[in-house]
């Protein structure tokens, strides 16, 4: 039974999120402040913080700084500003992830799940045999020809997986349309075609919790597609 | 004055006719004064149509009376000269035997002498009787001084030269003169006589034939008065060229011509002309001045109907420039006196030097002259500067400054609104800024705001739709909760992403990007969608990439909202082409769609905010997607544009390539 705080200026909110996570079996924690969140992550044991941004008294920003002074639990951060610069900063000062509102609580329910299952599995991941490309909580083990995002096995097509295993063995670098498809089909491409980006998408579905905002398979428009280096 | 016949026919013929009339009318003048000047005919001969009741008869007669007068003089004499001798001859044969239509009888001294030819002639009352029966005659008795005739005109022309055979007389003398009515000779009174008749009946006509041209002709400048430039139509003035020309240009050419006229009038008058020439000639001369002077006349009377008469005339004008520069502004006020007081001043330092000599007048002057050539030169430096300042402030830099205590005089009045002008630019562009960037701010709180109350709705929705709901209706209800709820989200967005690119409060990562590449992952990203509703993509692209200068991730947010414009607009089961060409280094991206409703909107509001294809329909969309994809093209340089050909829809974009290679 994992224990989560929720920390929303909003009560109906935070209620909301309360049912959510409860219907999945998590036990809840409330707060309505950053400083009443401390003041609860210091007494009580808590495997994940969602916490909004705009908060009165002490703002998300600031309670996440103080909280990673001491604990290094997963956080998720939200918020309704949806500018990028907003969602690096958060990222930055130590969140784990950044939900923008209005959320679809489902998608905040996959993330949390997410969350903590890197938060209890990820070690144990790495003691599996064979070659292993790691980029956050998504992992392939070529050997076994084994795709987890989180711990979560995931089932990819073979060209999927080959194409997912290309850009995971040079992360950070980026694949023009036509380099993959020589690289996964050895052959030129030929014409038009969306093939490509049709199966890069399909991928995405499949590793991605929200596939319009990819975690691990990033789209440089007008270049090609890269896994970040975690 | 509405339709009377202003016609411009009506009005040419106007013009013939009036100068047909007015060559009538001189050309009858020019002939009266042609007899006049002969003394042919007076004013008083108009009513008779007897030679004898004519003064042209009186003139012939006095001339005939002037020549008895000598006659009988030689007569008398005994001493005469040779050239007497031969006059006396030539007066012997006028007045003696069967030529003569004239008689005298005269007796002075006793003598009497005649050419009448009859027995009684030694007595004077016969010889009075006799000629009473010839019709015209003449009696003087100069024992009574007494004058007795029934010739008009007789008196005192004829006294003196009758009187003057009298001067040394002795008692009874006297003269009759007659002429016999039936002129049976041929003399010189018959000759008159003769002209007299074959002119006379013309004369008559002509003066009839005068009067009522004259009469015409007036009728004719009057109409033409009223009718120049107006027309049948409307109740404007129509003004031609000439009319904008000065009055006193018109003036000029008047006088001028006029006095030409008269020196050729002059000049023609030294030669004598027979009546025919003379009409000819006048005929022609009246022709071109009537042309010459009737169209000054016209062109005034229509200066003055249009009110133009003193605003185009230079008098006008230089009344009107006059009162514009000379309008005393309060500050020029000073200027004036000034300048009066350096003119008094230089006459009094020109006097004192060059009248009377004294070398400090020398001085004065100079030293004056070197004042005023300083002011100027530092009013005019001043003038420069300020004005090359204000080229700086309409360039854009409004913080520009005067330093004011640089300026004197005017100069510096003008320094300081200059300043105050530029100070208000400033402050009204900063403003601008402020409040733009204070609409962006608000927009970005609002939003946010409404975020917050609306992930509860979300979230609430769907907590409801988890809930085992058996009643269909209320199932339906939360359906169009989460919809429009959903939607809600999405304008939000929209809303704020509008914003920001209004105010350009977006910054935009350009990179070398290649725009095949962008469209077959757009393509990759849509192609579901578009299957779903039955679309098919027609894609066609150079194999080669095209490069341009982009920020990636802005331009798919513009191609993105055009293929989710294609996807929620498209007619169900028909193709999409999407296309890109490269031309003369322009790479143009076009998609063409056939719209599922009728499109009713002008292209250009298509991409106007809040505005969608189809204004009825209001599921999806917020109706700013092409709107930001418009302004996001603009900012990173491209153009975008939009047509429609009845449902059939097209968007393209062009950017410029980098270093294309040569595709499609």
């Amino acid at each position: 039974m994992n224990r989560i705080l929720v920390c929303d200026d909003d009560k109906e909110i935070v209620e909301a999120i309360e049912i959510y996570l409860q219907q999945e079996g998590y036990e809840i924690l409330k707060a309505f402040d950053g400083e009443e969140a401390i003041k609860i992550l210091e007494q009580e044991e808590v495997d994940l913080l969602i916490i909004d941004v705009m908060m009165p008294r002490l703002d998300g920003i600031h309670a996440t700084l103080k909280i990673r002074e001491k604990s290094s639990i997963p956080i998720i951060m939200l918020s309704a500003k949806s500018e990028d610069s907003d969602k690096i900063l958060g990222l930055n000062i130590g969140a784990d992830d950044y939900l923008t509102k209005p959320f679809n609580p489902l998608e905040l329910v996959a993330r949390v799940k997410s969350q903590l299952r890197r938060y209890t599995k990820l070690g144990n991941a790495a003691e599996s045999p064979g070659v292993l490309y790691q980029s956050g909580g998504l992992l392939i083990n070529d050997d076994l020809k084994e795709v987890t995002v989180d711990g979560e096995l995931v089932k990819l097509t073979p060209i999927e997986y080959n194409i997912l295993l290309l850009l995971m063995k040079n992360q950070g670098k980026v694949f023009s349309i036509s380099e993959i498809y020589q690289k996964i089909w050895n052959a030129e491409a030929i014409g038009a075609d969306n093939t490509v980006a049709v199966h890069i998408r399909h991928i995405r579905e499949k590793i991605e919790i929200n596939p319009k905002e990819p975690r691990y398979i990033k789209v440089v428009w007008g270049v090609g597609y890269k896994i970040d280096k975690v | 004055m509405g339709n009377t016949h202003y016609s411009n026919a009506f009005k040419t013929v106007a013009v013939l006719l009036q100068m047909v009339f007015l060559i009538i009318v001189i050309v009858v003048f020019s002939l009266l004064v042609n007899l006049f000047g002969r003394s042919m005919f007076t004013l008083s001969d108009v009513g008779t149509d007897s030679f004898f009741d004519s003064s042209y008869y009186t003139k012939v007669l006095s001339g005939q009376l002037v020549d008895l007068g000598n006659y009988l003089q030689f007569q008398g004499s005994r001493e005469k000269s040779e050239k007497d001798t031969i006059k006396y001859k030539q007066y012997k044969m006028q007045f003696e035997g069967e030529n003569s239509n004239l008689y005298y009888w005269y007796e002075n001294g006793g003598n009497i002498r005649t050419n009448m030819e009859i027995e009684e002639k030694y007595q004077r009352e016969y010889v009075l009787k006799y000629a009473r029966e010839l019709g015209s005659y003449l009696y003087y008795d100069d024992s009574r001084i007494y004058f007795e005739g029934n010739i008009k005109g007789k008196s005192y022309y004829f006294q003196r030269n009758i009187l003057r055979l009298f001067q040394n007389s002795g008692e009874n003398g006297g003269l009759i003169v007659a002429v016999d009515m039936h002129l049976p000779n041929d003399d010189e009174i018959k000759e008159a006589a003769d002209i007299y008749y074959a002119y006379f009946p013309w004369v008559e006509i002509s003066v009839f034939l005068g009067i009522l041209s004259s009469m015409c002709f007036v009728l004719f400048i009057i109409y033409l008065t009223l009718a120049t430039g107006r027309n049948d139509e409307d109740e404007t003035i129509r003004l031609y060229r000439i009319d904008y020309l000065p009055m006193e240009i018109l003036l000029a050419v008047f006088l001028i011509y006029i006095s030409f006229l008269f020196a050729f009038c002059a000049k023609l008058g030294q030669k004598s002309w027979d009546i025919a020439s003379s009409l000819i000639l006048a005929g022609t001369l009246v022709f071109i001045s009537d042309g010459v002077l009737l169209t000054l006349y016209l062109s005034l009377v229509r200066k003055i109907k249009a009110d133009i008469f003193v605003s185009t005339s230079l008098l006008g004008w230089s009344v009107r420039t006059v009162k514009k520069r000379m309008r005393l502004q309060p500050y020029k006020r000073g200027t004036v006196i000034r300048m009066v007081f350096l003119v008094v001043v230089a006459f009094f330092f020109a006097e004192e030097a060059f009248g009377k000599g004294r070398w400090w007048g020398y001085v004065g002057l100079l030293a004056e002259i070197a004042l005023v050539f300083t002011c100027t030169l530092s009013q005019e430096n001043q003038r420069m500067e300020i004005l090359s300042g204000i080229t700086q402030i309409t360039g854009g830099n409004m913080d520009y400054k005067f330093v004011e205590s640089d300026y004197t005089g005017e100069c510096r009045i003008m320094a300081e609104r200059i300043n105050n002008i530029g100070m208000g630019l400033s402050n009204a562009v900063e403003e601008n800024l402020k409040s733009e960037r204070l609409k962006t701010e608000l927009i970005t709180n609002v939003s946010h705001d409404i975020k917050t109350p609306l992930t509860s709705i979300i979230n609430y929705v769907n907590l409801i739709k988890m809930e085992n709901i058996q009643n269909e209706k209320i199932e339906n209800y939360v359906d169009i909760l989460e919809k429009k709820s959903m939607r809600l989200k999405q304008l939000t967005e929209d809303l704020m992403e509008v914003s920001k690119i209004s105010s350009g409060n977006i910054e935009l990562d350009m990179q070398q990007i290649n725009m095949v590449e962008l469209i077959y992952q757009t393509g990759g990203e849509f192609n579901e969608i578009f299957e779903e509703k039955g679309l098919t993509i027609i894609t066609r692209l150079p194999k080669e990439p095209v490069m341009i200068f982009a920020d990636g991730s802005r331009l798919w947010r513009v191609v993105q909202n055009l293929y989710n414009n294609a996807a929620k607009y498209a007619l169900k089961d028909t193709r999409v082409y999407v296309e890109l060409k490269v031309e003369e280094g322009w790479a143009e991206f076009s998609m063409k769609d056939i719209s599922e409703q009728e499109l009713e909107t002008a292209p250009d509001d298509l991409s106007e905010r809040f505005v969608r294809g189809d204004e009825s329909r209001g599921t999806e969309g917020s109706g700013l997607g092409l709107s930001i994809a418009r302004s996001l093209t603009n900012l990173m340089g491209g153009t975008f544009e939009i047509h429609l050909d009845g449902d059939l829809f097209t968007v393209s974009i062009v950017f410029p390539c980098i270093g294309f290679s040569a595709g499609t």
